[in-house]
């Protein structure tokens, strides 16, 4: 097996569990806050550490042998199939790890002042860590089947945290909605995978991890399964799945909803992580995706529609987390995009750039919220930037990066992004891309005024956040500032050492990169004078269909309930309730049998009648019958 | 006289004894036929039994059969006391 044994990957997966174990099972009642929360982000941190530790031993190796493996045991043995609980860690899985210890260690520490006083405090710091763990198994998995637990752990950690305040039925519902819609995802995630396994072992291939699969990838093209390339039919399976774990259209309505979590875990699962793990399924498969390029026009299709359909709702929003949850589906749009075009490491770049912005955004709409004493309205805010004057600050920096100002992080990844759409979609799929990008800057704009700028609003007074809530923020303001800058060149020539960077920029490049950037000034300008109040008023009134059909997100939820939901429901209540467990399982079977058995009994008890001649006669008889039957 | 003969004169003497057994119903009466039955086996033991041991048999056979009707007397005379009667039919505490 190729690769260099590194047992010390294990420890970066190990430090969370153990940190769930002892929040889990110690608790509220020995830990208490203070150590609760210090084991959490001390957990985290070890494995950042170790992490880092693999990442510098990493770069030692050269560039064309750069692989870490860690065999954990044997997971399944059966015959010829075997797959083994691996461990990798190459450029792809080095860049997540660290983004995904890194991200989540500052956000635990954020939560720790966040979380202060709550009853679930260390219930809390427990789901956080499994999640943690679970997100590092998905990502330095070495096969499909050890990513599909993580894939399946980190949903389930989702669900325990959106459905954190279970005690308020709506959020334990929206808990529920991601989960379920997660799990549609799922169903096409595992049939893409399993039809991969059997069509590989019935070519006597059967090894699983991941060196392998892109060896024996191509044997699959020639292959075509209900009339479609088996490539494309299993890339297009996966991406259905990635709809769902990463909420594109049109799987993904759950997002929106899942902000009733504590905004922490808005930050670190639903817009940092544990949504880019379809973006980063793609890329860890894009040797299977390159044998389907159908496949990946459906990607880049997908993810520009959804981009530009989620930043379109996202204008009109009130609540400042839903702004930027759609935001966050929008900008999960742009990945799937680079990722359609056949520019993984672009996608993998703005994952990046978009976890440092993205986090520090929440992060910030956190700190306001919990300033606020809970309001997420921004209707009832505005005037927050003397109150909280680090908040607005570092909200800024977010909102300068996410609105492609130029030399900013998320500048250099929606530049790279725009640019290779341009050369593989068209002009179309890249205007679109443009537009989105003007429209982004107009709603950070807008949430940005609404919240800090102009007049306050509300009647409530808020107060600037602890420390412990700032100073990650600022560190996650640091890279959102710089961090695009910095890893532009670096992380591109990390993830394809092959390929040039830079150097043979296309003609039209610069052209491109002004126009999109002017895009982007031109959202923040139109902002402005936009949000004034009676502008909006006006605005809102002359096209109140509109605005109506936008804000109510286009009624794709009810559509939903009343194409999906509501016949389901039907169906599960009339046919599977009433039919099938009321009437065949409980009626039939359950009470059918007892009834049967109380009507034997009461007929073969006459039987029993106390009288000796007739058992003697019974006697005679069976004997008889023995006799006839030896002889 | 030739086994097959006694052996013949055993199981009619079987079959009279069971179907007397299944007829009447007087317990004294069934104890008798029971015995008869006893006696139809003992005979075909002597009948097909080539050695002397299982002749010896028999002679045991005899002793379990004297020792077995005393028992069964004696259950038939309390029954015959707590039940006063000695029809089976009439007897059905066993009846469930």
């Amino acid at each position: 097996m190729e690769g260099n044994f590194y047992p010390l990957l294990k420890w970066i997966l190990l430090a969370p569990l153990a940190g769930f174990a002892l929040n889990g099972l110690l608790g509220k009642k020995f830990l208490g806050e203070k150590a609760g929360g210090g084991i959490g982000a001390l957990a985290i941190f070890v494995s950042f550490v170790f992490a880092c530790l693999a990442f510098s031993d990493l770069l030692n190796l050269p560039a064309e042998h750069r692989l870490l493996r860690d065999i954990l045991y044997t997971w399944i043995s059966t015959g010829t199939f075997a797959v083994d609980a691996a461990l990798r860690f190459d450029p792809l899985s080095a860049v997540m790890a660290l983004i995904v210890t890194g991200v989540s260690f500052l956000i635990h520490v954020y939560s720790t002042g966040y979380m202060k006083g709550d009853a679930g405090y260390n219930r809390y710091f427990a789901y956080l860590n499994l999640f943690v763990f679970f997100m590092l198994t998905l990502v330095l998995a070495d096969n499909p089947l050890l990513m599909f637990v993580g894939w399946e752990g980190v949903g389930l950690c989702s669900y325990l945290l959106i459905g954190f305040w279970y005690e308020d039925p709506e959020k334990a519902s929206a808990g529920k909605k991601a989960f379920i819609t997660n799990r549609v995802g799922d169903a096409g995630f595992l049939i893409g995978l399993m039809l991969l396994m059997a069509l590989l072992a019935s070519h006597g291939l059967p090894a699983m991890d991941f060196a392998s699969l892109e060896k024996n990838a191509p044997l699959l093209s020639p292959i075509t399964v209900l009339g479609i390339g088996a490539p494309t039919l299993i890339c297009l399976l996966l991406f259905f799945g990635a709809t769902g774990k990463s909420a594109q259209f049109p799987l993904y309505v759950w997002l929106p909803d899942a902000m009733a979590g504590p905004t922490p875990v808005s930050a670190l699962i639903h817009a940092a992580t544990m949504v880019t793990a379809g973006v980063y399924m793609l890329a860890r498969l894009h040797f299977l995706y390159e044998l389907a390029p159908k496949a990946l026009e459906v990607v880049m299709l997908v993810g520009c529609f959804t981009a530009f359909f989620a930043a379109v709702i996202g204008l009109v929003q009130k609540d400042i987390k839903k702004v930027l949850a759609y935001s966050t589906v929008s900008q999960l749009g742009y990945m799937f995009m680079a990722a359609g075009a056949g520019a993984f490491s672009a996608s993998i770049f703005h994952l990046a750039t978009h976890a440092f912005f993205k986090a520090l955004l929440f992060l910030g709409a956190g700190s306001v919220i919990h300033g606020m004493s809970g309001e997420q309205d921004m209707l009832k805010m505005g005037g927050l930037k003397k109150e909280m004057p680090f908040t607005f600050l570092l909200m800024a920096a977010g909102w300068l990066a996410i609105a492609g100002v130029p030399g900013l992080s998320g500048f250099y990844s929606k530049d790279l992004i725009l640019e290779k759409v341009f050369e593989h979609g068209g002009p179309l799929v890249w205007g679109f891309g443009v537009l989105t990008a003007g429209m982004t800057a107009f709603y950070t704009t807008r949430l940005l005024i609404l919240t800090f700028l102009r007049d306050k609003r509300g009647p409530k007074h808020a107060h600037e956040s602890p420390l412990s809530m700032t100073l990650p923020m600022a560190v996650l303001g640091v890279l959102a500032l710089a961090g695009g800058f910095l890893l532009k060149d670096g992380l591109l020539a990390f993830l394809e050492p092959g390929a040039a960077h830079g150097a043979e920029q296309a003609p039209h490049a610069a052209k491109l990169m002004m126009i999109s950037v002017a895009a982007g000034l031109a959202g923040i300008a139109a902002a402005f004078p936009l949000t004034r109040t009676k502008t909006a008023v006006f605005l809102k009134n002359t096209m109140s269909h509109i605005h109506e059909l936008v804000f109510q997100k286009f009624y794709v939820d009810e559509l939903y309930g009343l194409l999906i939901i509501r016949p389901l429901r039907s169906i599960s209540d009339k046919v599977l309730f009433g039919l099938v467990d009321a009437g065949l399982i409980d009626g039939s079977l359950v009470n059918g049998s007892g009834r049967a058995c109380s009507w034997a009994g009461r007929k073969l008890s006459r039987l029993q009648n106390g009288r000796l001649d007739v058992y003697a006669l019974v006697f005679a008889i069976g004997v008889a019958v023995m006799l006839f039957w030896i002889i | 006289m030739s086994a097959y003969s006694l052996s013949a004169i055993s199981f009619v003497l079987f079959a009279l004894a069971a179907a007397g057994f299944l007829t009447c119903g007087n317990l004294v009466r069934m104890l008798m036929f029971l015995e008869l039955m006893l006696n139809a086996a003992n005979i075909a033991l002597v009948a097909l039994g080539q050695s002397a041991g299982s002749q010896a048999y028999a002679i045991m056979l005899l002793a379990v059969a004297a020792a077995e009707a005393g028992v069964g007397l004696a259950l038939i005379m309390t029954l015959a006391a707590s039940f006063k009667t000695l029809e089976a039919e009439n007897i059905k505490e066993l009846k469930g």
